[in-house]
């Protein structure tokens, strides 16, 4: 992949491997919270008004708010290209299929934390739902918040609600960071 | 002891905690910016009413939607509650979801397993 086409770029390339029949929201830019809550706000009130699934809707807007959360939270600043990337940035695409709604995010991340995240969503991807609830209460009851307010369950969650494992990627740059692409599909019902 | 309420916002649930009135609800959504700021309001007030509960504590939850962060903090209240349960008083969880949230009745009934205090079971409607 060609990296020097930023964060959009990199979402749109691997898009195109999974085109689906309509683009809803494509974004790059600082996820703050305001951008969370107003994409989310936009999409629950479009999906209502096409008359979408309840539970659609509901498992749309939670995947999305915690994928942007995770972004706001996570994402790295870095200093590469004589370009600051802030911390908080990230892309965002949301498509439809008749069959799925699609999310897919991108952000930097340090390379020293990839080969951690890629174990962990392996291990979740792997396991059976009972085995998922469980994890998510073992999680809820031994976890702790981080100061950012993390609890270790939004991964986990979003596995259990959408019933889709997640697709990921990560492509290393030069400059000790590495771009984390996440793809997962919420069925529709 | 002074009744705690909060105002709903679009990312912060209703809260009230008002024991003179015996009324214990939070209701709404809640996805804070700052989960552990929003909440330490909630705990405070809970941790000094756990010193003096009422005979029966009904406490109502009414969630419309709650991010995973602001589901620790649900479980912290339901374990103070448990708490005031270990000291000999009543406690009763009303869990109530939009009658079409399977997934926020489920919610609930993981909850249950994870406390030891009793959950009932209703809907309610916007």
């Amino acid at each position: 992949m060609n990296l020097q086409k930023g964060y959009f770029g990199l979402i749109n390339e691997f898009y195109s491997q999974h085109l689906d029949k309509e683009v809803i929201l494509a974004y790059d830019g600082n996820v703050t919270h305001q951008v969370m809550k107003a994409f989310t706000q936009l999409v629950e009130e479009k999906l209502e008004s096409e008359r979408e699934n309840e539970t659609t809707i509901r498992r749309l807007y939670h995947v999305m708010v915690e994928c942007l959360q995770n972004i706001n939270r996570h994402a790295e600043v870095f200093y590469s290209d004589g370009k600051e990337h802030y911390p908080g940035r990230g892309a965002l695409l949301l498509s439809k299929s008749p069959n799925h709604y699609r999310v897919i995010t991108a952000n930097l991340i340090r390379q020293s934390q990839v080969a951690g995240l890629k174990e962990f969503l392996d291990n979740i991807n792997h396991l059976s739902e009972e085995e998922l609830n469980e994890r998510y209460k073992q999680q809820l009851m031994e976890g702790t918040l981080s100061p950012k307010g993390g609890a270790g369950l939004g991964f986990i969650d979003i596995r259990r609600k959408t019933e889709n494992t997640m697709d990921y990627h990560f492509v290393s740059r030069e400059d000790n960071s590495s771009f984390f692409l996440f793809n997962v599909l919420i069925t529709r019902k | 002891m002074v009744a705690l309420r909060i105002e709903p916002a679009d990312d912060t649930p209703l809260v009230i905690l008002d024991k003179a009135n015996q009324k214990f609800e939070i209701s709404g959504k809640s996805l804070p910016e700052d989960v552990i700021e929003f909440y330490r309001t909630v705990l405070d007030w809970m941790n000094e009413y756990v010193r003096e509960p009422l005979e029966k504590t009904v406490f109502e939850f009414k969630m419309i939607y709650f991010n995973t962060a602001s589901s620790k903090l649900i479980l912290d209240i339901l374990m103070i509650l448990e708490e005031i349960q270990e000291k000999g008083k009543a406690v009763l969880v009303h869990w109530k979801s939009l009658e079409s949230d399977e997934d926020m009745k489920e919610a609930g009934e993981e909850y249950a397993e994870m406390v030891d205090i009793p959950f009932e079971y209703d809907t309610f409607s916007l």
